[in-house]
């Protein structure tokens, strides 16, 4: 294997439109997203539900099913080891699949809809190791043992026998991380790996993430809606709103002086409490007023607007355009100067 | 402060399924626990899933019958109350659960859905339920024009505040409140808790406050007791829990939820998993997580202790700090 320059461009991703054709017309759940993943870099892209966060995943690898009918648009460049870029919006299917399998690999939130029940799951990573890399297909099992010890399992000797339904769901989690580091991944895809764990578990695995990422120097694309896990985990964050980036930029920077009223409300949402000496303790509880739009239904303006403390007429009167403030840290948001 | 409810020595055992002809095991969900939580007053309950949380709140309300120990409502035994003697009381104590999709019906309308339980409980005439309805509606954020509108008509925030103002029609003093915001969006789940917040002040409810988010649990809860397989590691006001806890359990969970500002390294890091509950650890239950064990741990089960007011914790190690 090519020895993976340090620096450079990984990913990147260009105006992504990706739409789905539903009864009622054209869903256009992402609207122009771009950002761009440097080599053994982490990004996290964090918003509401619904903010179109997985489509973007998904777009990248293509992996929506045919009844999705989804339209992708845009460019999404993948920089190879070799200095070679392919376009994976144009891609063909059956190069796709390549970089599927040794480029870029996916967990989602839910281990048990992507594990098959009928298999032990050592089995299931000596087949994706089969699968990418055909030339350890011999040592495939005892690679097993190792990937379960990679990802933190005890006793995996005799852990590759069990059956997913026979682990717990951090357990599954890990597993899934061990499918995905099979084909020695260049970039991982975490879709909110750990909204469904414990706190506790899920400090184990952002630890494991972080101290993978760091041994093999992969890009890490997280996603997630707690703005508490980016500043744990990642270099860059893409905040989202209604299908379009509204902010992105070093993630110290960005949840330091957030410079969209987004970003700003996403960090207030969270619960807090400010003890007092003989007095009532302050307890803050800042919801973001009203509902985000639905895809049908996006004003013209600020889509934001509706929503936001700083609105003003000229907000609403048309598309508001990302704000390159200084470095790579942009804003949508017309009055990102007043937010200082 | 007089209790309104006092639980004293409280376990829940499930049996297990036999296997072979061995002795029939159980799930030990809930295992001595004592707590009280007075009028007006909110005891928040944390640990990890499966620690018995949702298990104490069945038990306090007695929609499940515990396996030993006592439950008193405004000193009354609800644990040998016949339930005939018990439907008075069940008006007075409500439970608000997670998922406001599943608790609401589909095919009534929200109007129903408040009025029915009003009915239930022999409250007021047909357009008197509805008055009422309107009322709890608005109390909650909604208006009494949505009273004829079907839950799927709501986001999951509104359904959740539904679901608040049907428990809260029949004037309860004690509310289980389980994980009520874990399915909301983050910038929704700060517009419940403050109309739970509000609505327990003004109405002096008592209520249990179940949630494994810890930044919820410290905004809501006067006092916070921490479980771990169904045992109470810790309880105290809730700025000595979270700013000078003593049992290495809270530290550890403390420790793991992420934070904005996270400074130094964290004291205590939890590995591994809770360990099954059908086959607890003899003496310490944490003990096999816990970093500070000792031989001794594995021969006792650690009696609570006082350690500050109002503040007890089941540990024998009195010389870590965190
Ligand atoms: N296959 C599909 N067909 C039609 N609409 C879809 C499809 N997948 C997603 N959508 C819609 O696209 C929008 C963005 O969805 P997406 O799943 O990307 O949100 P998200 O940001 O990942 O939210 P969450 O935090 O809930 O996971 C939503 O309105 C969703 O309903
Ligand atoms: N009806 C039941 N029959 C058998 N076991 C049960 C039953 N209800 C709960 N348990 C077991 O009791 C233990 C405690 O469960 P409980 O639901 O009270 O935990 P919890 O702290 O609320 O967890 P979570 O955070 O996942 O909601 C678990 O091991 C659970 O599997
Ligand atoms: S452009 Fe206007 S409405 Fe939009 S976020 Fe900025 S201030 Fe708010
Ligand atoms: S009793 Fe022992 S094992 Fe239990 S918490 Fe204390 S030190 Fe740890
Ligand atoms: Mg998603
Ligand atoms: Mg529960």
């Amino acid at each position: 294997m090519p020895a993976e320059p340090p620096s450079g461009p990984l990913l990147e991703v260009r105006n992504l439109r990706t739409g789905f054709r539903t009864r009622r017309g054209l869903l256009q759940a992402v609207d122009g997203v771009a950002f761009a993943i440097a080599r053994a870099e982490t990004v996290a892209i964090v918003g509401e539900s619904g903010s179109g966060k997985s489509v973007t995943a998904m777009s990248i690898l293509r992996l929506f099913g045919r009844t999705d009918r989804a339209a992708i648009e845009g460019a999404i460049l993948l920089h190879g080891r070799d200095g070679g870029i392919r376009d994976l919006v144009t891609l063909p299917e059956p190069e796709l699949r390549d970089v599927r399998g040794r480029e870029i690999a996916v967990i989602f939130q839910d281990p048990s809809a992507s594990l098959n029940p009928v298999f032990p799951i050592g089995e299931q990573i000596a087949e994706a190791i089969r699968r990418h890399r055909p030339q350890e297909a011999a040592h495939a099992a005892r690679a097993a043992v190792e990937l379960l010890r990679d990802v933190g399992i005890a006793d995996p000797e005799r852990r590759v026998a069990a059956y997913p339904h026979q682990l717990s769901g951090g357990m599954r989690q890990r597993v899934m991380i061990a499918i995905a580091l099979a084909c020695q991944p260049r970039l991982l895809i975490a879709d909110e790996p750990t909204t469904a764990l414990d706190v506790t578990i899920q400090a184990q695995i952002m630890r494991l993430l972080a101290d993978l990422k760091a041994a093999r120097g992969m890009g890490l694309l997280f996603i997630t809606h707690d703005l508490a896990l980016v500043g744990e985990i990642a270099d860059r964050v893409v905040v989202m709103y209604a299908g379009q980036v509204v902010e992105t930029g070093a993630t110290d920077a960005v949840l330091a002086a957030p410079r969209h009223p987004y970003t700003r409300a996403l960090l207030e949402c969270r619960p807090e409490r400010h003890y007092r000496d003989g007095a009532e303790d302050e307890r803050l509880l800042r919801p973001i007023a009203g509902q985000p739009p639905r895809p049908t239904e996006v004003a013209a303006g600020c889509r934001f607007a509706p929503r936001c403390p700083l609105a003003e007429a000229a907000c609403r009167a048309g598309p508001v355009d990302l704000h390159l403030l200084h470095g790579d840290r942009q804003s949508r948001c017309r009055r990102w100067d007043a937010m200082a | 402060m007089t209790a309104l409810i006092e639980v004293a020595g409280l376990a829940k055992h499930f049996p297990l399924p036999r296997r072979g002809f061995g002795p029939r095991g159980a799930v030990r969900a809930v295992d001595g626990v004592s707590f009280r939580v007075a009028p007006g007053e909110v005891l928040g309950l944390v640990g990890e899933s499966g620690s018995g949380k949702s298990t104490v709140g069945r038990l306090a309300l007695r929609l499940l019958d515990p396996t030993a120990g006592r439950v008193r409502f405004d000193g009354q035994d609800i644990t040998t109350a016949s339930l005939r003697a018990l439907r008075p009381l069940r008006r007075s104590m409500q439970m608000v659960f997670q998922d406001p999709y599943a608790s609401l019906n589909p095919r009534r309308s929200v109007g129903e859905a408040i009025g029915e339980v009003l009915r239930l409980h022999g409250i007021g005439t047909r357009s008197e339920r509805r008055d009422r309805a309107g009322a709890l509606l608005a109390k909650v954020g909604l208006s009494a024009a949505d009273l004829g509108r079907m839950p799927r008509e709501f986001s999951g925030g509104q359904r959740q505040r539904i679901a608040i103002a049907r428990a809260l029609a029949v004037e309860p003093r004690f509310l289980v409140a389980d994980e009520p915001v874990s399915a909301l969006d983050v910038s929704v789940q700060a517009g419940i808790l403050a109309l739970l917040r509000g609505l327990q002040a003004e109405l002096s409810l008592a209520m249990l406050f179940i949630s494994h988010d810890l930044s919820v649990v410290e905004v809501m809860a006067d006092r916070v007791m921490v479980l771990y397989l169904g045992r109470v590691m810790e309880v105290g006001p809730t700025r000595t829990m979270f700013t000078a806890p003593r049992h290495p359990y809270t530290a550890g969970l403390l420790a793991a939820a992420p934070r904005l500002d996270r400074g130094a390294a964290p004291a205590v890091v939890l590995r591994d998993e809770i360990p099954s509950p059908a086959d607890p650890p003899s003496g310490c239950v944490f003990r096999t997580r816990c970093p500070f064990a000792l031989a001794d741990c594995a021969a006792t089960v650690p009696e609570p202790r006082t350690v500050g007011p109002d503040h007890q914790m089941a540990c024998i190690r009195d010389d870590v700090t965190f």
